[in-house]
């Protein structure tokens, strides 16, 4: 095989932050190539300089043995490169045909013609096995489609050279499977596919070859065939990862009662249908399922962020159905949502600031006539920041502009820093390392080692039934399978994910 | 090099960049700039008359600048300063010509507390229809602001009509009510303490409060603010009332300090002036203070240049105009270097 791409000594630095450390990394023609590293290695940007959003400091990049030298991304489109971001750009009011051919429309004369539009979309869609209606509208879509739709605008600009940035971090478990249809579908095509994951499971599943990051340097390229999940995780963290096991423990009083929950979702459609569950303290109740079958809405309506049709709500035996979310933070609530950044943080405060919202009515930092203790508040945030290991300059440093992972770590450590009885925690290691996943786990079971409840919300399966005491599984708003994680049965709770009983 | 410590060189380099074309601008006149500007600060600050009415200029400023700083910090836009300011001081003097013989202490509490509320009421109608309605508080506020412009104009030509000659006011309010100038040869009268203590809350309020923290949350991103815990609703109502208070003082202390009645005019654009002002700063109120200043000292001083040199004032509302337009270009300039710098190390 040939080589298509090279990283000769590339460097680039932000500010003191040297992300990627003269990196020299060969791609070859036609593989599917992943690219795994701790939270904060430099694999984003180390994309990001190949897709010509940044420049690097000092090195080369060759795509097909030319010295290449992007300033933008268009630059890179010219290359046939394309990359699929974590954080799409659609245009919500647009179909899906007319989001693919933006920017280089096909003409008629001077009208822009839509009927040739629609054919070539629909034509690129089927050669790649993307089941997709073109005619629909982007708000429309769940994340897995407008993923799609990503994918068949970089192959409408013919590229060759595919990059994805965590692509299966907000997807389904069928949804993934899709793209690794289509994925497989490059290669077979001859194209040259670049993945990034956390999921070494996936990882393991799809690629020829395997580079490791490790502080902004490339650590070693291994053929996928030699390797095993262990050794990967073993590369990546430079340690051994062991999963944990969890013992039952005895179970104490009642801290959640739901009972006969409805809720309405975003579309005004009932997304939580009648839904009743208790969690005790010193136990973890696991809810599996498939993402999107109202799990979003029911941690919402627990933590207070979303009105209830009906039903009843207990904490600590006190019915909180209609409290403000401060008294249910009060009374010894956590939350760790699901949507980290457009819930859990604000991108544009600074990491101290986005670390002590939730604290700022506790003693420590709140005194009389409202006056806010910042100077604390600052050691704390220096405290969470060192024990959390978040890669950053300073607590004065915008959230916004960590790596994906260290984001995360803001939200864990701001929850896991309260003395709660209950936290809910809802996926909470979705675009986590493996090392960072420990340590989460960690926490979730000393949380309930310490007498505390837990709700975990995750669409992982191996998580949930790493962690769980006991297991429910929600599908379309209803519990349609419950069992104790002892007599847990996968493929049971797998049909049932699906909505078939077995 | 830290975010506010970069906006505030931005914001003394555009006034002093400004200042330069200003001066050259001067030698159209014939004047040299280093005189011009000799006169302009001796105009402002020369003798403690000048510093007096230089602060009694600013006041006005700096209280509608800390209205808008204190509502856009929030999030919510408070475009109606100018509605609330009239208002207040409208009905202020309403009262101060409609009512005798109310002791002094307690008549010049009474206006205050009175503007106040008017001032905020009035913001509070917004501010409660956006929460409650979600009807966009931009466009309310500005319909607010002719409303209030509209029916003090009608009042002033109408029912409270002048007896004294000069149309477009309202006669004299009753002297329990005036603020005493602090000296015959200057403008600034007792109301300054009330603005100072009004400075000082808001101060407070916005950068040592755990209030002014969970503002500045609720404005870069409100569904964050409620999952901490703020009641945004309840916030995002204080803000907007506060913010019209403010204004409201700004009109009160016109009226029953500088004007004693109510005038059509009375705020030749304060209110626009002091959301520039905020804006430029990004809503921080010791910058609002800081700009207020040297505003003040620039018309203060624009006015002795007149008399003394024949420059017209219209200068200084040049060299204002061409200060806001550096730092915004200033802003964007620093934007794309401190990427570029951040990319280069
Ligand atoms: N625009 C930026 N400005 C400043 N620092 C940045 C910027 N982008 C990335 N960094 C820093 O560079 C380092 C590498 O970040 P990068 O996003 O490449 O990591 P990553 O390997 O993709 O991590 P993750 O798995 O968490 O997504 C991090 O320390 C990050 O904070
Ligand atoms: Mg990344």
């Amino acid at each position: 095989m040939s080589e298509i791409i090279r990283f000769n000594g590339v460097s680039k630095k932000f500010g003191k932050v040297v992300a990627v450390n003269s990196v020299d990394l060969s791609i070859e023609n036609g593989e599917i190539h992943s690219i795994i590293g701790e939270n904060g290695a430099g694999k984003t940007t180390l994309m990001r300089l190949l897709y010509g959003m940044y420049k690097p400091n000092s090195g080369k990049i060759f795509v097909r043995g030319k010295e290449v030298n992007f300033s933008s991304p268009k630059d890179a489109i010219d290359n046939e490169i394309g990359m699929v971001h974590q954080n799409f750009m659609l245009i919500d009011d647009f179909t899906v045909y007319e989001n693919v051919v933006l920017g280089s429309e096909p003409h008629h004369l001077i009208y822009f013609d839509r009927e040739k539009a629609k054919r070539k979309v629909e034509k690129l869609a089927k050669a790649y096995n993307i089941e997709i209606d073109v005619n629909d509208f982007i708000d429309s879509l769940s994340v897995g489609f407008q993923q799609k739709v990503e994918i068949l605008k970089l192959l409408y600009r013919n590229a060759e050279i595919l990059i994805f940035d965590e692509p299966t971090a907000v997807l389904t478990y069928q949804e993934s499977k899709a793209l690794f249809d289509t994925i497989r579908k490059f290669k077979a095509a001859g194209k040259t596919v670049i993945f990034i994951s956390h999921k070494l499971k996936e990882v393991k599943e799809i690629s020829d070859r395997v580079s490791v990051m490790r502080n902004g340097k490339l650590l070693d390229t291994l053929k996928n065939e030699n390797l095993s999940e262990v050794e990967l995780s073993k590369m990546i963290a430079g340690r051994e990862i062991k999963n944990l096991t969890t013992v039952s423990l005895k179970k104490g009083e009642t801290i959640l009662e739901i009972d006969n929950l409805t809720a309405m979702g975003d579309k005004g459609i009932p997304a939580v249908k009648g839904l009743s569950l208790n969690v005790s303290r010193g136990e973890v109740l696991g809810i599996a399922g498939v993402v999107g079958n109202g799990q979003s809405e029911l941690e919402e309506a627990i933590a207070g962020m979303r009105k209830i049709t009906s039903g009843q709500i207990k904490f600590k035996g006190i019915d909180i159905t209609k409290m403000s979310v401060r008294k249910r933070r009060e009374l010894g609530m956590g939350y760790i949502p699901e949507d980290r950044i457009r819930t859990g943080l604000a991108p544009l405060a600074s990491i101290l600031e986005n670390i002590i919202m939730g604290h700022q009515n506790e003693k420590e930092f709140s005194a009389r006539l409202d006056f806010m203790r910042r100077r604390r508040a600052k050691r704390f945030a220096n405290r969470l920041v060192n024990e959390y290991k978040i890669v950053c300059k300073s607590i004065d440093e915008q959230v916004g502009t960590l790596s994906g992972g260290n984001m995360q770590k803001v939200v864990i450590a701001r929850e896991f820093a309260h003395d709660v009885d209950l936290l809910v925690v809802s996926q909470p290691t979705r675009g986590v390392d493996v090392g960072g996943i420990e340590f989460i786990h960690k926490g979730i079971l000393a949380m309930k080692k310490s007498g505390k409840a837990v709700l975990l919300i995750s669409s992982d399966l191996d998580e949930i039934l790493q962690l769980s005491d006991r297991i429910i599984v929600m599908y379309e708003g209803q519990i349609v399978h419950s069992t104790s994680a002892k007599n847990a049965d996968v493929q049971k709770i797998g049909l049932a994910m699906l909505g078939m009983r077995s | 090099m830290s975010e506010k410590y970069r906006r505030f060189l931005i914001v003394v380099i555009s006034f002093l960049l400004a200042l330069v074309v200003g001066g050259l601008l001067m030698l159209f006149y014939k004047v040299s700039p280093i005189d011009g500007y000799k006169i302009m600060i001796l105009g402002a600050l020369g003798n403690k008359y000048m510093i007096y009415s230089t602060f009694a200029r600013m006041v006005p400023i700096i209280l509608t600048g800390l209205a808008v700083a204190i509502s856009f910090h929030a999030g919510i836009w408070n475009i109606g300063a100018q509605g609330q300011l009239y208002l207040a001081a409208f009905v202020v003097a309403a009262m101060g010509v409609s009512f005798h013989g109310v002791p002094t202490a307690m008549y010049l509490l009474l206006g205050v507390a009175v503007g106040i509320a008017v001032g905020g009421l009035w913001a509070w109608l917004p501010g409660y229809l956006r929460v409650k309605y979600n009807v966009n508080e931009v466009v309310l506020t500005i319909m607010l602001n002719s409303i209030a412009i509209y029916f003090t104009t009608y009042m002033t030509n109408g029912p409270f009509r002048t007896s004294q000659g000069s149309l477009g006011a309202t006669n004299v309010i009753d002297k329990g009510m005036w603020f005493r100038h602090i000296n015959p040869l200057s403008n600034l009268n007792t109301g300054v303490f009330v603005a100072i203590v009004a400075v000082a809350l808001i101060v407070y309020l916005m950068l040592f409060a755990k209030r002014g923290y969970e503002w500045k949350m609720m404005r870069l991103n409100p569904r964050f603010s409620i999952y901490g815990g703020v009641s945004f609703k309840r916030n995002m109502i204080l803000a907007m009332v506060i913010s019209g208070m403010l204004a409201g003082l700004a009109g009160t202390l016109l009226v029953m300090g500088d004007y004693h009645r109510f005038l059509n005019g009375i705020s030749p654009g304060y209110s626009w002036t002091g959301m520039i002002l905020a804006m430029m700063v990004n809503y921080d109120p010791i910058g609002v203070i800081i700009t207020s200043f040297m505003y003040a000292v620039m018309i203060s001083g624009g006015l002795k240049m007149e008399l003394i040199l024949g420059i017209p004032q219209e200068l200084v509302q040049i060299i204002f105009v061409l200060a806001v337009m550096f730092v915004t270009a200033g802003y964007s300039l620093s934007n794309k270097l401190s990427n570029r710098m951040q990319e280069e190390g």
